[in-house]
């Protein structure tokens, strides 16, 4: 425990407010205000997170996020005031591990942090005894054999019917099942007007598994079509 | 400099070409008319008239006639003595009558100057000859005697009966003592001498330059017997004719020779038998030579251009461009006329004894060979060269012109191709001139022709008339040319006209960056100017609102971003304090109100910024076939918590089966929230909200209909931006809810519209049909 997190961004309040966020939560701040100055830190010291704003002085964070991943593999966070689409796939293209976008909600980014921090020392043991019988999803492992999911290497609690769902989308990532065929696999009788019912497990579900439930980035609904589990592809 | 040499190669390989196919055929078809209609003799190209076969039939003829002078036989009804229908290859251009030939003349050619004394002559033979059938030999004989190409003696039971040499004329009627009456004659001047029966074994001897010539052959007369004459083992002549000797000699050069005869009925010619023949036989020869010259040329020529047959090949494309460019209808005329002309010569009869002469070299019934023959000589053999041509020029056009447009003078009547109904017009209405004034012209040309066929029958002059209708018709091919020319020059225009339309639909559809370019002197330049200017008007304009929109947006996505770098500062250290526990209550109420604020801002800024970029155009849209029903069902579910909250009830009019559009779903998500939203804000409490979906012309219509709570203010327009039902803002939402519902719409193809009954508010999103995938 006790990991060191380096924040970065030229605004100094956020930074602070950052850091009084994940100082609370017992997590060691390092601080920086531009590029230059945490390719800097990072040299000089072991760094388990690095939270850090796309437009900053002298060096950029996309730039500074090239440098760093010539030789660290730490998990990288990303702010940024841009809410493009396109920015955020060019953050995540370059090594990014999660973007968050400014304003964003102080809950979801100590959610994001310690996902990522989970992951990132879950991740280093968990690789040695890969079981046949997971499936692998992002930060999402589901158990077929326990019929659990795990999220960042934790269980979710998860109910009956939720974990029929949940196993439904898990084994067929990125097909997309109208609501219709997911009651009439769940629940296991023909099916009428199910949207609702449907509707209301996954919800719950994305509570559950989701940093931001209200913008979920597994348990997707397709409009007009029905619902899937979007396929993550890992950073290599 | 290469390009020239290479253009000029071709027009002398293609002159060669020309040249030597001209030549080639105009010879060989002038030396096929030698060959069947002239004397094979010329074909060898020496040698003189006495070795044709028409002088062997003169002489023969002349020998038989003689023989009928002497011993006193019938003269036939025209006035020939002695031969009958078996006339061997006689040709036809020597066939006459004895009497004929001297004195009164139907020589080559049909007729000569001398045609009128031709019936009289004839007519008063005819009704001697009837009175006793016998003619006058007398009178036959001095005829006969004027023509001193022929020199003869007629010798009758050992009396001179006749003769025309010199120094024998006075010896007439005295007995012959079978001296040789042609000694005298210089063998210069008559080199060709016959005699029949001079030793009494009644066989014919001819001596021609001194050489005796073998007339019998194998001494059995056949067709192809050189002479008619008697004395073969089976043709005989009979004891009274062995009775008779006689004497032919015949001139080398023969000359006419006309007697004044002023007294009577004037000068007349004779000799021209002979003289025709040899002048004839001589040109003939000349033309066989000049043939066999030709055709060596014409040969020389053809393997010239053969050498540069690749060149030849462009000049023939170049040819066929050019054909290309006359009218189809004129080119078919000239075909016409061609093929009318050979018509005339080479009928199925005519081809027959074409055919039949070539396969049998034999003679063919007299009148028959006289008709055909006539036509077979008249034809020039430039006519085959003209058709020649005629074909290489129709295989050109079929070879290169084949896949290209045919230009028709009634392709220039026509209205294809035109699609507006005012170059349609243009058209018609200077067709009907056109076509009034051809018709016109026609019905001159036919009463010219009526006038001139029937009248002249009637009245044996032309009148005045006719040339006056002719003039009329002139005029009216001239004006007719003048129309075409224009017609042309009107299609043309039409075709301005249907571009300029055309321009202007593109207009209104907004392509602003074709621009129109007429000629200099296209009588709509002017127009096309002014339409050009107005385009690069609205381009210019339309370009500068893109550019303030575009402004626009930057401006919009700077604000927001330099608006959300302190909202996140707020809303983190807003967040800070909501952890402190020590604080009094009304300061948690206060970090509250702070909190959601803040939050609501946050959902502004977004808002903002969407809807600026969808209004721009700059949204990316991803259009997917879905179903709609089901997009509103996923919709409704995921608002349950809200509509249940709300209070209000939602009722829904949607078809079980899918209903299929081409949206990108995630934005129509956007648009029903969004509508849904709205409606749940503003309607009046435990009132009903109405979701249907109606299948309309061609689209998919959804309504969201609510009862607005506040009185709605007449003639704003919903969609705006900021805009609201009740003007004093009082309300939570950030006015942008419709604005984006609408923009979003628009984006993803469909269409967005509010409509305010009194109360009722109803918003109406409208998609085209799509066929199930």
């Amino acid at each position: 425990m006790n990991e060191w997190i380096l924040v970065v961004d030229d605004d100094r309040e956020i930074v602070k407010a950052i850091a009084l966020l994940l100082e609370k939560e017992g997590y060691r701040i390092l601080r920086a205000y531009d590029g230059m100055e945490a390719l800097k830190i990072l040299a000089e010291q072991t760094v388990q997170l690095m939270i850090m704003d796309v437009m900053m002085p002298k060096l950029d964070g996309l730039s500074a996020m090239m440098k760093i991943r010539e030789r660290k593999n730490l998990p990288i966070i990303v702010l940024s005031a841009k809410t493009e689409e396109t920015d955020k796939v060019l953050g995540l293209s370059m090594g990014a591990d999660d973007y968050v976008s400014k304003p964003f909600n102080p809950q979801e980014l100590k959610a994001r942090v310690k996902s990522q921090l989970r992951r990132y020392t879950f991740l280093g043991d968990i690789n040695a005894k890969y079981q046949t019988d997971e499936i692998w999803n992002g930060r999402l492992c589901y158990r077929v054999q326990e019929r659990t999911l795990y999220a960042d290497g934790e269980p979710v609690k998860l109910t009956a019917t939720e974990t029929k769902i949940v196993d439904l989308l898990m084994r067929n990532r990125g097909r997309i099942f109208p609501a219709e065929e997911i009651y009439e696999r769940v629940w296991e009788e023909p099916a009428y007007a199910p949207e609702n019912t449907v509707m209301v497990h996954i919800r719950h579900i994305r509570e559950k598994i989701e940093l931001n439930p209200k913008e979920p980035e597994y348990l997707k609904v397709v409009w007009g079509i029905g619902y899937k589990m979007e396929k993550i592809k890992e950073r290599t | 400099m290469d390009t020239k040499w290479k253009r000029s190669k071709s027009v002398l390989s293609f002159i060669a070409f020309c040249l030597g196919i001209s030549l080639l055929i105009g010879s060989a078809f002038s030396t096929c008319q030698l060959m069947f209609s002239g004397d094979r003799e010329v074909l060898k190209g020496s040698g003189d008239y006495q070795q044709s076969a028409y002088f062997r039939d003169y002489v023969s003829e002349r020998l038989a006639s003689f023989l009928g002078v002497a011993t006193g036989g019938e003269s036939t009804k025209y006035g020939t003595y002695g031969v009958g229908n078996d006339y061997g290859d006689k040709p036809w251009w020597w066939y006459d009558s004895d009497y004929y030939e001297d004195g009164i003349g139907y020589v080559a050619y049909g007729y000569d100057e001398n045609y009128d004394y031709y019936d009289e002559a004839y007519e008063s033979y005819y009704e001697e000859s009837s009175k006793d059938n016998k003619f006058d030999v007398k009178t036959y004989m001095a005829e006969k005697a004027a023509n001193k190409n022929l020199r003869y003696a007629v010798i009758y039971k050992g009396k001179l009966l006749y003769t025309n040499i010199e120094g024998y004329e006075n010896k007439v009627g005295q007995a012959w003592n079978g001296e040789d009456v042609g000694k005298s004659l210089s063998e210069e001047e008559y080199n060709f001498t016959l005699w029949f029966n001079k030793k009494g074994d009644g066989k014919v001897e001819i001596v021609k330059d001194g050489k005796a010539e073998d007339v019998y052959g194998d001494g059995v007369y056949t067709r192809e017997s050189r002479w008619y004459v008697p004395g073969y083992t089976n043709f005989n002549a009979d004891l009274s004719t062995k009775e008779a000797v006689i004497f032919m000699a015949v001139a080398k050069t023969p000359k006419l020779y006309v007697a004044g005869n002023y007294g009577s009925y004037g000068p007349v010619t004779y000799g021209r038998i002979l003289y025709n023949m040899e002048k004839s036989f001589e040109a003939q020869q000349n033309q066989f030579l000049l043939n066999m010259a030709m055709i060596g040329l014409s040969i020389a020529l053809l393997i010239f251009a053969w050498f540069w047959r690749k060149e030849k090949r462009q000049a023939n494309q170049y040819i066929a461009g050019l054909i290309q460019k006359i009218w189809l209808e004129l080119k078919i005329l000239i075909l016409l006329v061609v093929v009318c002309m050979s018509g005339r010569y080479i009928s199925w009869g005519n081809l027959r004894e074409w055919i039949d002469i070539i396969r049998y070299e034999e003679a063919i019934y007299w009148g028959d060979f006289f008709t055909y023959g006539l036509q077979l000589q008249s034809i020039s053999p430039w006519f085959f060269v003209i058709v020649f041509w005629v074909i290489y020029l129709v295989s050109l056009e079929i070879r290169y012109n084949r896949g290209k447009q045919k230009k028709l003078i009634l392709g220039t009547l026509g209205t294809k191709g035109f699609t507006y109904s005012v170059q349609k017009t243009l058209i018609k209405r200077y067709r009907v001139i056109l076509v009034t004034a051809g018709l016109a012209l026609l019905l001159c040309l036919l009463s010219f022709i009526m006038i001139r066929d029937v009248m002249m029958d009637y009245y044996g002059d032309g009148s005045l008339f006719q040339w006056i209708i002719l003039l009329v018709a002139g005029i009216l091919a001239f004006y007719l040319i003048a129309g075409i020319a224009n017609l042309r020059r009107n299609r043309q225009l039409a075709v301005d006209m249907g571009l300029l339309a055309k321009q202007i639909v593109r207009i209104k559809e907004g392509d602003l960056t074709n621009r129109l370019d007429f000629p200099e002197d296209g009588d709509l330049r002017q127009a096309a100017e002014n339409l050009n200017e107005i385009q690069h008007g609205l381009e210019k304009a339309l370009e500068q609102q893109m550019h303030s929109e575009r402004l626009k947006v930057d401006l919009v996505t700077n604000v927001s971003h330099d608006i959300k770098t302190p909202l996140t500062s707020i809303i983190s250290y807003v967040d800070l304090l909501k952890q402190e526990e020590q604080l009094p209550e009304h300061v948690k109420e206060f970090i509250q109100i702070l909190g959601e604020k803040s939050e609501r801002l946050r959902n502004i800024v977004q808002d903002v910024f969407e809807v600026s970029k969808a209004t721009s155009g700059q949204l990316s849209v991803e259009p997917e076939t879905l179903d709609l029903a089901k997009l509103l069902r996923q919709t409704l579910a995921d608002m349950n918590n809200q509509l249940e909250e709300s209070g209000l009830t939602i009722k829904t009019s949607m078809p079980e089966e899918p209903v299929y559009i081409c949206a990108d779903g995630q934005r129509l998500y956007r648009v029903f929230q969004n509508l849904i939203q709205n409606a749940l804000k503003y309607s009046m409490e435990g009132t009903r909200i109405f979701l249907l979906i109606r299948e309309e012309q061609n689209q998919i219509a959804v309504y969201v209909k609510n009862t607005s709570a506040v009185e709605l203010a007449e003639g704003v327009d919903f969609t705006e931006r900021f805009a609201r039902g009740d003007v004093s803002r009082s309300d939570g939402g950030s006015g942008l809810g419709l604005s984006i519902a609408k923009s979003f719409t628009e984006a993803c193809g469909g269409s967005f519209h509010i409509e305010v009954d009194a109360d009722l508010f109803t918003a109406k999103v409208a998609f085209p049909t799509v066929e199930e995938i």
